[in-house]
């Protein structure tokens, strides 16, 4: 059984004794080479690539109008895409507002309500829109509905009392001030003495002198 | 001591200075195979950290005339090249078979496999060292590389590159002996 010590001396001769795999000094001399040629090859790439890439656009002026051709209708599509969707989005914007407004509203008002906003042509064009929709003759039962839909909304009236809730609110509420005053004790006190007094005053008459 | 290696190489000529690549390599690349393959203890990975080293030779080409000691510049790169594999790798695995082909093909099995065992606790034990104390003790089972080297690589002084040493060696047999050797 060996020692730590004798253990620990044999794993650091170990290391000290591992050998260096064969060929290993020509693949690293190979590699290196291979790395430093890469930059040369690199720079010839990108110094020629760029001209390799402009000849045959040189050979060919034509190409230069297809290509400008193509920027201009790139620029175009999104000229109109962007267009399109801001169209878009104020008629999506102006939908509440129709909703709210009677049937009734004219293309003046519409103007007037969106004529700080900067957006005078595509709310024009909205209420040209409306006006086509009320050109339309619309039946009772959808009028009546179309109004039943857009009255405004209120909470649910409460609900009325029951009969013994208004027996307690009359009971709780009659104000009397004497039942009220009964409550406190001392005036309550102050009374039933006052109604002895009086009960004594009543029955007992006065002690006085006199003598029949 | 860059002069008694001024050869030639077409790619690694520079100014007022010609280093002959084949020559450095076939000078060192033995030395920091060992140095790499102590950290990381697998050849290919310390194959590869050779590789590195002398490819930062090439990058580092015009700055050559003003290195002084050749030799320690070289393991330094290779040592910090090893670190830093050594960090996206596991070589816990590779301890295990580093340990196995340390042990003798005479021996029984038992006692072969009870060998090897103890080996790699001894790698365990010393990726437990603290940073400074293993980093001395891998540097110093080279034995290729003088107690100033080994300073010089470490950035320490000699005298501490020698506390750090009894300090890595002590702590060790006494961690191993505490675990009963396994």
């Amino acid at each position: 059984m060996k020692t730590s010590e004798e253990i620990i001396d044999q794993v650091l001769s170990g290391l000290r004794d591992t050998q260096a795999p064969a060929g290993m000094e020509n693949r690293v001399l190979q590699a290196i080479q291979d790395r430093a040629s890469s930059p040369s090859v690199w720079r010839r790439w990108r110094l020629s690539r760029p001209l390799a890439l402009m000849r045959p656009m040189a050979a060919r002026p034509w190409i230069w109008g297809i290509a400008a051709a193509g920027i201009v209708a790139v620029f175009v599509s999104l000229a109109a895409l962007s267009s399109h969707r801001r169209d878009y989005k104020v008629a999506d914007s102006s939908k509440q507002p129709v909703l709210v407004k009677p049937q009734t509203a004219t293309v003046q008002t519409a103007t007037a309500e969106y004529a700080p906003t900067s957006h005078a042509m595509p709310i024009k064009r909205v209420a040209a829109r409306k006006e086509t929709q009320k050109a339309q003759p619309l039946s009772e039962e959808d009028a009546l509905a179309l109004s039943e839909m857009r009255a405004p909304s209120h909470p649910a009236p409460e609900m009325p009392l029951t009969e013994q809730e208004r027996l307690m609110l009359r009971i709780v509420h009659a104000g009397d001030p004497v039942e009220l005053a009964e409550l406190d004790p001392q005036v309550r006190a102050a009374r039933d003495a006052q109604q002895k007094a009086e009960f004594q005053n009543f029955f007992e008459p006065p002690k006085t002198g006199d003598k029949e | 001591m860059i002069e008694e290696y001024s050869l030639a190489l077409p790619t690694t000529q520079t100014v007022g200075s010609e280093i002959d690549l084949a020559a450095l390599v076939e000078t060192y690349s033995a030395l920091l195979f060992r140095v790499a393959h102590s950290v990381l203890r697998n050849k290919a990975e310390a194959e590869d950290v050779v590789q590195d080293a002398f490819v930062r030779v090439i990058e580092h080409r015009l700055s050559l005339p003003a290195v002084r000691d050749m030799r320690v510049w070289l393991v330094r790169i290779a040592w910090n090249l090893a670190l830093d594999r050594r960090r996206r790798i596991r070589p816990e695995q590779m301890d295990g078979i580093f340990a196995e082909s340390l042990v003798g093909n005479d021996m029984p099995a038992d006692v072969a496999l009870n060998e090897a065992q103890r080996m790699k606790a001894v790698f365990r034990e010393i990726e437990r060292l603290p940073k400074a104390e293993r980093q001395v003790l891998l540097l110093s089972a080279v034995e290729e590389l003088e107690t100033v080297e080994m300073a010089q690589i470490m950035g320490k002084s000699e005298s501490g590159v020698r506390a750090l040493l009894f300090r890595a060696r002590t702590r060790l047999r006494t961690r191993l002996d505490k675990g009963g050797n396994a």
